[in-house]
C-alpha cells in the first residue's frame, strides 16, 4: 500500500512540475494543483497506512489505530489549497480593465 | 501584563484591526490603533523576555507537544517589535499616498491580515502552524499585491504568487515528513528527538525541502529572481513593508528551524552550501543593484544582497556570528523599510524615481536629502549607524573563526554598497533642482524621521541593543528555556 501511494505522490509531483513549466497560465494552475495533491498525500502517508482502522479509543490497542493527527493536517491543507485555487482563479479571469 | 496575556494580544489585536476595519468599509484608523498596541505589547515582551526567559501559551489547555503552542523568547520578540515598527510607518504612508482605488479594494484590512500572519510566524512553536501562518501571510499579500493596477504589475503578481505557492508546497511536504520521521511538530520536542536520535539521516532530505521553501521565501539567490520583478511595481509605502518584513520572516524561519530545531553536535545539515549561496546572494545581489537606473529597482536589488549577509551569519554559525545576525536583521529592517519610504518622498516631490529624470532635491529639499542619507548610509555601513555595527560584528566573528572568504566577501560587497548609494545619491540629489516640485505631507516626512531616529538610536546605544541581539542568539544556540517553557520540564543543557 505504501509503495502504491509513494508511486502516485512521484507521479504527481512529476506531472505536476511538468505541466507548471508549461508556460501558460492554465499549465501553472493545472501544475499547482497536481502538486498540492502530491503534496496532500506525502501527508497523509507520513502516519503510516492502516486498513479498517479508525483514529478513535474504544479500547483497542493504541497500535491498531490509524493516526489521527495527519487526518487533521490534510484537512487544514486541503482547505488552504482550495483557497488558494479560487484565488489563482480569479487572478487568471478578471477583466482586462 | 503577564507575558501569557501579552502573546495572546500580540495575535489577538491585528485580528481586531482586520475585522473593525472591514466593518468601517475599509478604514485606516482601527488598523492603525491596533498596530500601535501591538507593537506596545511586542516592545514589553522583548524586556521581559531580555534576560533569556522564555514564555509560552498552550492553546486550548493541550499540552505539548500534542497541542498548539505559541511561544516568545528573546528573538521572536524583537522581529515582533521591530515588524510591528515598519508596519506603522507603512500604513502611516499608505493612508496619505494610495489612492482611492487601493482603500475601495480593502487595502487596511489585508495589511492587518498580513501583520497577523507575521505575528503568527514569529510566535507559534509548531511546524505545521508556521506553515498556516505563512499562508496567512502570502495570501494577504498576495491579495495586496493584486490590487496594484497595470498590465507589468499583473504579470510580476502572477509569477510572485505561482513561485511562492511552489514553496508553500514544498513546506508542506517537508512537514509531512519530519511528522513521518519523528512523530512530533513541536519545535522543542523535535529539537530533543533529533538530540537523542544523533543522526542527521533523519532530517537531511526533510531539510533540503525546507531549505528550498525558505530560500525562496527569504530571496537566495538562485532562488531569488521573481523578487526584483516584483517589488518595484508597488507603490513605496507597500514595498517598504514588503521589501522589509517579508524575506525577513524566511530568513527569521531559516534561523529558528536551521539555527535552532536541527542543531545537532553545533552544526546544521547543509551549513555548506547555506554559506555558499549566501556569499553567491551578496555578490549577484550588489552587482544587479549596480546595473540598474531606477531607486526602487536599486533598492530591490539591495535586499537581496542584504539578506545574503545574514544569512551568511547563520551558515558561519558561532554564539558572535549568530548574535551579528539577528542585529543585522532589526537594523536591516528599520533601514530597508526607511530607504522605500524615502523613495516614496522623492516620487511625492518629484513624480518619479527614475534617477535619468530626478535631480537637485538637495537643493529643492534639504529635508528629503537628510532623510536618505541616515539609511543609506547605514545600509552601507559608515559608523557611527546601526549598519556599521551589523557588519562590523559579522566581519569580527568570521575573522575569529579564520574565514577569509566570508570576510574578504564582507568588505567587498559593502564597498559596492556604497557604490550604488552614491549613484542614487548623484543622480537624484545633487545637480540642478527641477523647478516643479511638491512638498510631501509633513506626517510623512516625520514617519521617515522617526525611523532614522531609530536608526541612529541603534547606532548610539549600540551595546543595548547588540545586548538583546546576543541574548536572542543565546535563546537560538543554547534553547534550555525555550524547551521548558514550552514542555514543561527542565532539559538538562
Amino acid at each position: 500500500m505504501e509503495l502504491l501511494i509513494a508511486i502516485t505522490i512521484g507521479i504527481l509531483i512529476a506531472a505536476g512540475f511538468y505541466r507548471l513549466l508549461g508556460g501558460t497560465k492554465v499549465d501553472a494552475i493545472i501544475g499547482l494543483i497536481l502538486l498540492s495533491q502530491g503534496a496532500n498525500l506525502v501527508i497523509l502517508a507520513s502516519g503510516g497506512l492502516k486498513r479498517n482502522a479508525a483514529a478513535i479509543l474504544d479500547g483497542t490497542p493504541v497500535a491498531e489505530l490509524a493516526d489521527p493527527l495527519p487526518q487533521a493536517l490534510v484537512l487544514t491543507a486541503i482547505v488552504i489549497g482550495f483557497g488558494i485555487l479560487a484565488f489563482l482563479l480569479t487572478l487568471l479571469i478578471r477583466p482586462t480593465k | 501584563m503577564t507575558p501569557e496575556l501579552l502573546i495572546v494580544a500580540s495575535l489577538l489585536l491585528p485580528a481586531l484591526g482586520a475585522v473593525l476595519s472591514l466593518a468601517t468599509r475599509g478604514h485606516a484608523a482601527p488598523v492603525l490603533m491596533t498596530a500601535v498596541l501591538a507593537f506596545a505589547s511586542a516592545v514589553a515582551l522583548v524586556v521581559m523576555t531580555q534576560n533569556g526567559m522564555a514564555f509560552a501559551v498552550h492553546a486550548g489547555g493541550w499540552q505539548a507537544p500534542f497541542g498548539v503552542v505559541l511561544v516568545v523568547d528573546g528573538f521572536s520578540a524583537l522581529m515582533l517589535a521591530v515588524c510591528q515598527l515598519v508596519f506603522i510607518a507603512s500604513i502611516v504612508f499608505s493612508m496619505t499616498t494610495l489612492s482611492g482605488h487601493f482603500r475601495r479594494r480593502h487595502l487596511f484590512p489585508l495589511l492587518s491580515t498580513l501583520s497577523l500572519g507575521a505575528s503568527g510566524a514569529f510566535l507559534t512553536g509548531d511546524l505545521f502552524n508556521l506553515y498556516v501562518w505563512f499562508e496567512v501571510l502570502l495570501l494577504s499579500s498576495f491579495a495586496i499585491m493584486a490590487i496594484v493596477p497595470g498590465q507589468e504589475a499583473r504579470s510580476a503578481t502572477w509569477r510572485y504568487v505561482v513561485i511562492n505557492l511552489v514553496a508553500s508546497l514544498l513546506f508542506l511536504m517537508a512537514a509531512g515528513l519530519i511528522y513521518g520521521k519523528t512523530g512530533t511538530l513541536n519545535f522543542a520536542d523535535l529539537h530533543l528527538r533529533f538530540q537523542e536520535a544523533e543522526g542527521s539521516f533523519l532530517i537531511t532530505s526533510s531539510a533540503a525541502l525546507l531549505f528550498g521553501a525558505f530560500g525562496i521565501k527569504a530571496a537566495l539567490v538562485p532562488l531569488a529572481f521573481w523578487l526584483p520583478k516584483a517589488y518595484p511595481q508597488l507603490p513605496p509605502a507597500l514595498s517598504a513593508l514588503f521589501a522589509a518584513v517579508l524575506t525577513k520572516i524566511g530568513l527569521y524561519a531559516f534561523y529558528r528551524i536551521f539555527g535552532m530545531v536541527f542543531v545537532i553536535n553545533g552544526s546544521f545539515p547543509h551549513q555548506e552550501v547555506l554559506f555558499w549561496l549566501a556569499i553567491l546572494t551578496m555578490v549577484a545581489g550588489v552587482l544587479g543593484a549596480v546595473a540598474q537606473n531606477d531607486m526602487r529597482r536599486i533598492l530591490s536589488f539591495h535586499i537581496i544582497s542584504q539578506v545574503g549577509y545574514m544569512a551568511l551569519a547563520l551558515a558561519l554559525f558561532s554564539p558572535l556570528a549568530m548574535a551579528a545576525g539577528i542585529f543585522y536583521l532589526v537594523h536591516h529592517i528599520v533601514v530597508k523599510g526607511n530607504l522605500f519610504l524615502v523613495t516614496g518622498l522623492v516620487e511625492q516631490h518629484s513624480g518619479t524615481s527614475d534617477l535619468a529624470k530626478v535631480s537637485g532635491v538637495v537643493k529643492s529639499s534639504p529635508v528629503i536629502a537628510i532623510l536618505f542619507a541616515i539609511p543609506a548610509l547605514s545600509l552601507a555601513g559608515l559608523p557611527p549607524l546601526s549598519g556599521f555595527f551589523a557588519k562590523f560584528s559579522l566581519l569580527k566573528a568570521s575573522l575569529q573563526i579564520h574565514h577569509g572568504i566570508a570576510a574578504a566577501a564582507i568588505v567587498l560587497v559593502g564597498l559596492l554598497t556604497i557604490f550604488s548609494m552614491l549613484k542614487i545619491w548623484v543622480a537624484v540629489f545633487w545637480g540642478e533642482a527641477n523647478p516643479e516640485v511638491k512638498s510631501p505631507p509633513r506626517i510623512n516626512l516625520a514617519t521617515s524621521a522617526i525611523m532614522g531616529i531609530t536608526t541612529i538610536a541603534i547606532g548610539i546605544f549600540c551595546g543595548y541593543f547588540f545586548g538583546l541581539a546576543e541574548s536572542a542568539a543565546n535563546s537560538l544556540i543554547n534553547p534550555a528555556a525555550y524547551i521548558e517553557a514550552v514542555l514543561g520540564t527542565p532539559v538538562n543543557p
